[in-house]
């Protein structure tokens, strides 16, 4: 049977099948494809998939559209000062703000920092006070596998910002994966960041959002966590203001321990969950 | 707007054969749609787009806007859902150009844009998948097109193409699986 002749052929019984009741369907398809079990094999693959959609079929066109929607060429702050820094580039954008590659115009260092924007509606004066709380705590945060935060303040307009060490890195789950890791060299990266969970539990600071975006790897092979203590503040400020959108709590659900989907308080076994799931993926 | 009665006579020309003016007819279908879009984004920014909303409406202003009626509707939707679609890749690319890496990836404060990255990297690979399914069976990739691009449903499909509505579904379900098993296999 040629390609073609073998695609109609498919195309017929899967068609065929979805008429068949599920109890019947199999028995029946095997018949049809009576001894070619590559073809039984293709067909039953074919229907499987069905009982799993793609996320992206749950979407349509409108949904894709909406989700991917980023006015990222019509920032007007590009190029512009927020305290000693200059905003250069947008690296991203997500709910509650917008992260920049930003450079000390001061000319007392000259280093690139991230720098994240808070967005309006979360701009309030108890989140700068919350932040420059944690500003302290964090600051003393000093391990060779978290991303030191630098420093917070207010622009002009009163929206609160603040900088991290600028990593230039990939996700570690990406990492791995383009790279092809055993699992000696994934295990070894995991104990790397354990150890920089410990160490801020030691100093009573808990994560609350580690997922793969949040821990990446540099060129050098070195995994670094991001926004250690900047989930809280947030999410003290989000759970204040927004008490009925359950979305608007920092975390991320593939990741969120039993706790943080209840809202009920987050402890340092909420990191421990997060890191779990993070090495069964 | 002279631009919308050409587009009816090069849909015209373009039934006929010319190729040459389905080329054109498509480009300004394209943005038309586009043009649709950023309005609608404009008047209700974050608003959702709807291509059916958007199809539809260029659909009724062509054809409204003349005498000369657009005669092959088939020939209209095909161009649109081509258009809807290089609309979606489009966005996906840029999506997918404002690379996390940079030290923060946003999706620490929160996963809006680990979603808008991941429907990027998925509506790239469905367009991909999609490509591939229309090498082997054209019937079934414009049926895609025209649902999930379009959003036209099984029932309008059916009545454009003169055929069941419940053939339709079936070729859908079928284009579906094909393009979730290509996917799949190009993830692993």
């Amino acid at each position: 049977m040629n390609t073609q002749a073998r695609w109609h052929r498919v195309r017929e019984l899967f068609v065929r099948s979805l008429e068949q009741s599920d109890a019947a369907r199999d028995v029946w398809l095997k018949k049809e494809c009576s001894g070619d079990d590559p073809l039984l094999a293709d067909i039953r693959r074919l229907l499987a998939q069905r009982s799993s959609p793609a996320s992206i079929f749950r979407d349509d066109a409108e949904a894709l559209l909406t989700k991917m929607a980023v006015h990222a060429d019509t920032d007007a702050r590009l190029d512009t000062d927020i305290g000693p820094y200059r905003l250069r580039k947008l690296l991203g954008v997500g709910g509650m703000g917008r992260v920049y590659l930003a450079e000390r115009t001061d000319g007392q260092f000259s280093q690139q920092v991230a720098l994240k924007l808070v967005r309006n509606e979360f701009s309030t004066n108890e989140l700068h006070q919350r932040f420059l709380r944690e500003r302290n705590t964090l600051a003393r945060l000093a391990h060779p596998n978290i991303a030191q935060l630098h420093d917070g303040g207010m622009a002009d307009d009163e929206t609160p910002y603040f900088t991290l060490e600028y990593i230039e890195g990939e996700p570690i789950t990406r990492w791995c994966d383009a790279r092809a890791c055993d699992v000696r060299t994934r295990v070894s990266l995991m104990l790397k960041v354990c150890d920089a969970v410990l160490h801020a539990h030691r100093n009573l600071i808990v994560h609350r959002d580690l997922k793969p975006s949040n821990i990446l790897v540099n060129a050098d092979g070195e995994p670094k966590l991001l926004d250690f203590g900047i989930a809280k503040p947030l999410a003290e400020t989000a759970a204040m203001e927004t008490l009925t959108n359950a979305d608007a709590r920092p975390m991320t659900r593939e990741y969120a321990a039993p706790e943080q989907l209840l809202g009920d308080p987050v402890t340092t076994a909420t990191d421990i969950y997060a890191l779990g799931v993070l090495l069964y993926f | 707007m002279g631009e919308l009665g050409d587009i009816t006579e090069l849909l015209n020309a373009a039934n006929s054969g010319d190729e040459a003016a389905q080329e054109t007819a498509y480009a300004l279908v394209y943005d038309e749609l586009k043009k649709c879009a950023q309005r609608q984004r404009a008047v209700v920014p974050g608003s959702s787009l709807t291509p059916t909303a958007l199809v539809h409406e260029l659909f009724l202003r062509l054809n409204a806007r003349r005498a000369t009626k657009i005669h092959n509707r088939v020939h209209f939707f095909s161009l649109a859902a081509r258009a809807m679609r290089q609309i979606v890749v489009d966005h996906a690319r840029r999506r997918a150009s404002i690379k996390r890496g940079g030290g923060v990836d946003v999706t620490d404060i929160d996963n809006a844009i680990d979603i808008g990255e991941r429907v990027a990297e998925e509506a790239l690979d469905l367009d991909a998948a999609l490509t591939k399914l229309g090498d082997r069976d054209p019937d079934l990739a414009r049926v895609v097109e025209w649902h999930f691009f379009a959003g036209l449903t099984f029932k309008e499909i059916g009545e454009e193409l003169g055929r069941h509505e419940r053939t339709v579904y079936h070729d859908w379900e079928l284009a579906r699986a094909v393009l979730q098993d290509s996917m799949r296999e190009a993830g692993r």
